[in-house]
């Protein structure tokens, strides 16, 4: 495989690129796939469906370019305030926001800011996954309110998720407000040597950005409804995806992408990692479009991912380490694994002695 | 700060450090607030704490801080100690405890590297301190630690970057101290580089609450922000709905009045966590 370019990555990261290919200007020299093939040809009716079945070595895959590139103060106070319209219901100018942000330089790495006509509403940007995020603390700190029960939100969830897309706050590609998952945000209370009473205290529903089916890893939309009915959270994340859309629906990528076949069944990897962190709990999270933190733009394939807990007994104690994420090829057998975060054990801390 | 070139030196003026700090806290809840952090990476060194290595997450934070005018230490790696949470009124906690000196000095306590329910792992064993005649790589927040309490008596925020650390269930009983609040997660997790900071950064525009749920759940993480009281229930929420690091609201100690040794006093807690 022929790597790559990664477009202002922001440091180097060996391991972390051994998947994420990225292609100037078509294929990828050397790949065995093809670049992408032009909208008209896309649009015709599809043949049969003859390719292998997901999962097994031959099954088709498609390369797409991922990018987030670090907004500056104006897109960031347009979208956000594209959101703060979504969860209050009423439009936010973005110049307002606009000034709020004139103190965070021009392309901010990360920013949380107050919505003045807006008291209780916050904005929070980060650049490392473009998550653009607002909450009305005043909702979430109703403490008294009745609970309206899941169901009930998801109802105001699907409204949200509509003002969201009617309103030019979210892109509906790639986003099925139907595969929407499901959590929550709890609230405990108790005294000393009691066990804690628990309730809901929103109900969170979380869409995933999907390809063509494939989820695109930590990106989509998540709205949160506060058990009194009102919206507490809304947040768009998550890298944006270069493709056109076919008339069947179908995502096809941009030139810089390309189609390839799977050469790696799921279960060889499922024994591969098994085999590479062997003291481990190991928790699969299926195949996935990844561009991990630190990288702005490439070209991904389709990955299968793990998470990884490295476990060890020490004096008697059950130790776990803190997590990683493991993604492996599916088209090029026993490449290197991307893992994020990257151990760079070289802290520089206060003197001691 | 740091803490002197020669460890008993250190600690004196460590102990002139609290002498002023403690003025300064009970005479206003705006006094400059100070910070604490132990941060392990590297666990692969041939002891008997070895795990794996980890990537580095609180030197921006750090740098944060100190952007902000709080003031503390932050030791890394061998000069990162359990012993720096082991309450040091008596021996009964561990031998050579020495959060009079470190840990409990701040009003932001932290520890990043790895652990487990109520348990903070450290790359080494520390100043040789033992607990049950043995030495550890580990804090029992049950048996070694008093944050809040005894000696020092000025931490107020516990922020615990490990897997499992903190689980509701657990703080009606091991979750043993008397710190203002506590963040961490009930389950295996990973942390970004910068999310540390992002979290403390959020803590002006929103509450700490917020800041720690929006910033350290993403990706499947289960994170929880508890309150403790020794008031009340409402007082506990109060708390919980307010309290701001960055904003420095209630960014002082709770001060729940038992001595070296005493049980714990009746408390009141309140939490807020995200369950994937």
């Amino acid at each position: 495989m022929n790597i790559m370019k990664i477009a202002n990555s922001r440091r180097s990261l060996p391991s972390l690129l051994a998947v994420v290919v990225a292609v100037a200007g078509g294929a990828a020299p050397g790949c065995t796939g093809t670049p992408a093939p032009d909208p008209d040809t896309r649009a015709a009716p599809a043949a049969p469906n003859l390719a292998p079945p997901p999962g097994t070595p031959g099954a088709p895959l498609t390369a797409f370019r991922l990018t987030r590139s670090p907004r500056s103060q104006v897109e960031i106070a347009r979208s956000g305030a594209a959101l703060a319209g979504v969860l209050s219901g009423r439009s936010l100018p973005a110049s307002e926001l606009q000034a709020a942000l004139v103190t965070a330089g021009p392309a901010p790495e990360s920013l949380d800011v107050s919505v003045a006509s807006r008291p209780g509403i916050s904005l929070s940007y980060r650049a490392d996954n473009d998550r653009r995020l607002v909450i009305d603390e005043a909702v979430i700190s109703n403490m008294a309110a009745a609970d309206i029960g899941k169901d009930a939100a998801h109802t105001v969830f699907l409204a949200a998720f509509r003002s969201a897309v009617s309103s030019g706050a979210l892109p509906a590609t790639g986003l099925d407000p139907a595969a929407a998952r499901s959590s929550r945000i709890v609230q405990g209370e108790g005294v000393s040597g009691q066990a804690p009473i628990e309730r809901t205290s929103e109900y969170i529903f979380t869409v995933p950005r999907t390809i063509n089916g494939v989820e695109v890893f930590d990106a989509g939309f998540e709205v949160s409804v506060h058990r009194a009915g009102q919206l507490a959270r809304v947040q768009a994340f998550g890298p944006s995806v270069a493709s056109t859309v076919a008339a069947t629906g179908a995502e096809n990528p941009d030139a810089s992408g390309y189609s390839v076949n799977r050469a790696v069944a799921v279960q060889d990897l499922a024994s591969r990692v098994a085999a590479e962190y062997p003291a481990a709990e190991i928790k699969p999270i299926g195949v996935r479009y990844w561009l991990p933190a630190g990288i702005t733009s490439a070209v991904v394939e389709p990955t299968q991912m793990y998470f990884v807990v490295p476990t060890a007994a020490i004096a008697g104690e059950n130790i776990k380490a803190r997590g990683f994420f493991v993604a492996y090829s599916l088209t090029t057998p026993g490449q290197a694994a991307t893992v994020w975060p990257v151990a760079e054990h070289n802290p520089t801390g206060d003197g001691r002695k | 700060m740091t803490q002197g070139h020669v460890r008993g030196h250190g600690r004196r003026l460590a102990a002139l450090a609290i002498a002023s700090t403690c003025s300064l806290v009970s005479s206003s809840a705006l006094a400059t607030p100070t910070y604490y952090i132990d941060e392990c990476t590297n666990y692969q060194n041939g002891n008997a704490c070895d795990i794996v290595n980890v990537n580095t997450i609180t030197a921006t934070l750090q740098s944060s801080l100190a952007a902000d005018g709080w003031t503390g230490s932050r030791f890394t790696e061998f000069s990162a100690w359990p012993q720096d949470f082991w309450e040091s009124c008596s021996s009964s906690y561990g031998t050579n405890g020495d959060d009079a000196y470190y840990s409990d000095t701040a009003t932001l306590a932290v520890f990043a590297g790895h652990g487990n329910s109520h348990l903070l792992a450290f790359s080494s064993t520390g100043n040789g301190g033992t607990i049950n005649g043995a030495t550890s790589c580990n804090v029992d927040m049950t048996r070694n630690m008093r944050l809040g309490t005894m000696s020092g008596a000025q931490a107020a925020f516990g922020m615990w970057l490990v897997c499992d650390a903190v689980q509701s269930g657990e703080l009606g009983s091991n979750m043993w101290q008397s710190l203002r609040q506590q963040a961490g997660w009930q389950n295996s997790i990973s942390i970004g580089d910068n999310e540390p900071r992002d979290f403390y950064n959020a803590t002006s525009a929103k509450t700490n609450v917020n800041a720690w749920l929006d910033q350290m759940s993403s990706g499947g993480r289960n994170a929880i922000v508890a309150t403790f009281s020794s008031a009340s229930a409402t007082d506990c929420w109060n708390v919980h709905n307010a309290a701001k690091l960055r904003g420095n609201v209630y960014d002082f100690p709770r001060n729940n009045g038992v001595g070296c040794g005493g049980g714990q006093a009746l408390y009141y807690y309140c939490y807020s966590a995200r369950q994937n």
